[in-house]
């Protein structure tokens, strides 16, 4: 089946009602855990995991992929009415959108976050949809010893990201590789690491660990939070009018086409990155916008185009951080990784096979990925925004009973298993500790997925080599992943770009 | 001495956790086979090349929090609300397979409702919303997606 013909056919399946509904309760639930500080569109997901068992494995992603788009776009909505970013991509949003806000001029903010989030995430998705064929092509050329390379390159990339502690950032990434290779060997039948315990023989369970480290931990972070309990004043809901949403031609114009374009290639290629995720996307393209800017003295007073700078690139990051997900099982963000999760419970391996085989079952995604920047966003966003934003003061006590009772019977009904049920408590626990001490989680769940297929390859590889690791440096696919990893070393250690300045340029904005 | 104390916080207690469970998993690995057996890598040779890596990352992060100016320093004061929901939960996998899902989840639902309010509510209000969650989760798990939850006496 050719690419077109694919695509085609993935729009026909997700037009089919008893699909296409998926997305808008996708997008209905990644709003909401995306509007409520705390939560994440992440944390949605891995909560529907187990729910995805018995469903339809096209229906599952189509939801998922409502749930990806609505939570990034979502955070901009506390982020500009209380200053409190919903969702941590919408950091930069928050900057301007508030400003905004305090000048009676939040549903202007709100209205140019949902028109930059549509804009970004449209192009992204079809910049996803023009370059999965190419990727394939690319996968299929890369063999066991480039693999190895290629997740190398990944989990350095996705430690050297970790700006404010590389060093904790590699230990949980470490931490997560040592979890996954509990249980039976990857190339032989042996058991490993379980420490006398019998039951370890059967592993830990990646249900288990993406509860965990997600839900459960944000559980026990939010109870030890109670007391800075959030509402939103009447007087903010007062300002907040339907007919002041809708962007003018002329806010347009001045922002200009160009600049959502290419805060749309900005969020599209971080994106592609792995590990950068959604914030770093916004971050870039704001720093960036600022930086070419006509009127950057705007910055950090309400600068609309600061919003659209910010709001597109990460709804853009949506489509690129799919892209190695797909064709090489390399999550480019938190919200991919438990999607791939999604995938391999659902029985489905990423890679080249899965993007040409079985392309009938990925191309709705793409399809639910595109409607639900064009079409769903803007319609949820005019008729639910003004509601969107109360739920900041939804009882806090109820909802993360909720959260907690979803997450631990969700553990135990991917294996009808009790001890799973305390495995994801363990890790509830683990991720709340990583989380205090400021160790970034998403590292430890990257590690715990890329660590078997690390080390398999890496043996494989060596195999291959008759016991020599040279053939890492011999094969060109292997070289190639190796130099770029020297390359991207640089660029991140050495010459240190504006990526590595956050701190520098929030304070600016400011 | 007194300097000294001063200077350690949580995160070098973190470090210290971290050591001996890297050392649990070295010594572990070692039991399992040495790192290279009949010339070619076994199935510890990986894991023990991480264990190394650990080992480096760990005393960096020890030496950086030591020289740190301003470490935020966690008090268990501020662990009393998460232990507590720890416990609870712990209780919580204890009962669902041996009362069933809807008495121990109510108890839950209960349990966290309280640790998370604010202003005192009346019990019977908490146990109302109890019910509602539990039945609502129930809902979606055995009648939407079809999934059997444990009944009382650990049937299913």
């Amino acid at each position: 089946m050719g690419n077109l013909d694919g695509i085609i056919q993935g729009f026909i399946t997700f037009f089919n009602p008893s699909v296409g509904i998926y997305a808008i309760i996708g997008f209905i639930i990644g709003a909401f855990f995306g509007a409520v500080p705390g939560l994440t569109s992440v944390l949605a997901i891995a909560l529907l995991l187990p729910m995805t068992y018995s469903m339809d494995i096209v229906s599952s992603l189509v939801m998922c992929m409502g749930i990806y788009m609505a939570g990034i776009y979502s955070g901009s909505i506390t982020a500009t009415t209380i200053n409190i970013p919903g969702a941590p991509s919408a950091m930069m949003t928050a900057i301007e959108g508030n400003q905004l806000m305090k000048r009676g001029l939040g549903a202007k903010a709100l209205g140019h976050a949902a028109f930059a989030s549509m804009i970004g995430g449209t192009i992204g998705t079809l910049l996803l949809i023009m370059v999965s064929p190419y990727s394939v092509k690319l996968a299929l050329m890369v063999k066991t010893p480039g693999k190895f390379s290629l997740i190398l390159f990944a989990l350095i990339v996705i430690i050297l990201i970790q700006r404010k502690s590389i060093a904790k950032g590699a230990i949980a990434t470490f931490l997560g590789i040592m979890f996954a290779t509990i249980g039976i060997d990857t190339m032989k039948p042996l058991a490993r690491f379980t420490f006398g315990f019998d039951i370890l023989v059967q592993g830990i369970d990646m249900m288990s660990v993406i509860i965990g480290t997600f839900a459960i931990s944000e559980l026990l972070i939010q109870s030890g939070e109670i007391e800075k309990k959030l509402e939103i004043s009447k007087d903010v809901l007062s300002k907040i009018r339907r007919k002041d949403f809708i962007p003018t031609l002329e806010e347009i114009k001045s922002i200009g086409l160009w600049r959502y374009f290419k805060s749309s290639l900005i969020g599209f290629f971080t994106g592609v990155l792995p590990g950068a995720g959604g914030s770093m996307a916004a971050f870039i393209s704001y720093a960036e916008a600022m930086r070419s800017s006509k009127n950057p003295e705007e910055y950090g007073t309400g600068s609309l185009e600061g919003i659209a700078a910010a709001e597109t690139a990460n709804n853009a990051m949506c489509g690129g951080a799919i892209v190695p997900m797909l064709t090489f099982g390399i999550p480019g963000d938190a919200t991919t990784a438990v999607l791939l999760g999604v995938l391999v419970i659902n029985g489905l391996q990423p890679g080249p096979q899965l993007m040409t085989k079985q392309f009938h079952l990925i191309a709705p995604m793409f399809a639910a990925l595109l409607v639900s920047a064009l079409v769903i966003l803007p319609i949820t966003f005019y008729l639910l925004a003004p509601y969107f934003i109360k739920i900041v003061s939804i009882n806090r006590g109820i909802l993360y009973a909720s959260i907690a009772t979803v997450a631990i019977v969700g553990s135990f009904v991917s294996t009808f298993s009790v001890f799973q049920m305390a495995i994801t408590l363990i890790f509830g626990v683990i991720a709340y500790f990583l989380r205090k001490q400021n160790y970034p989680t998403v590292t430890l769940l990257l590690g715990f997925i890329l660590g078997p297929m690390l080390e398999d390859y890496f043996r494989r590889g060596l195999s291959l080599g008759h016991g020599s690791p040279l053939i890492f440096f011999t094969s060109p696919d292997s070289l190639f992943f190796l130099v770029l990893t020297v390359i991207f070393y640089y660029f991140l250690m050495i010459k240190k770009p504006m990526i590595m300045k956050e701190d520098l340029v929030q304070k600016k904005a400011k | 001495m007194l300097n000294l104390k001063k200077k350690l916080n949580i995160s070098h207690l973190f470090c210290v956790i971290l050591f001996i469970w890297n050392t649990l998993y070295v010594i572990e690995a070692f039991r399992i086979a040495p790192p290279i057996q009949k010339g070619q890598v076994s199935a510890t040779f990986f894991p023990l090349i991480i264990s190394f890596l650990m080992y480096i990352t760990i005393a960096l992060v020890f030496f950086t929090s030591y020289n740190q100016k301003n470490v935020t320093a966690t008090s268990f004061g501020q662990m009393n609300k998460p232990a507590l929901v720890v416990l609870v939960t712990i209780f919580y996998i204890t009962l669902f397979k041996i009362i069933g899902y809807m008495a121990s989840s109510i108890l839950y639902i209960f349990a966290i409702i309280s640790i998370f309010e604010i202003k005192k509510k009346n019990i019977l209000i908490k146990l109302f919303y109890a019910v509602i969650i539990a039945v609502i989760i129930y809902i979606l798990y055995e009648k939407i997606f079809l999934i059997r939850l444990p009944k009382l006496g650990g049937n299913m």
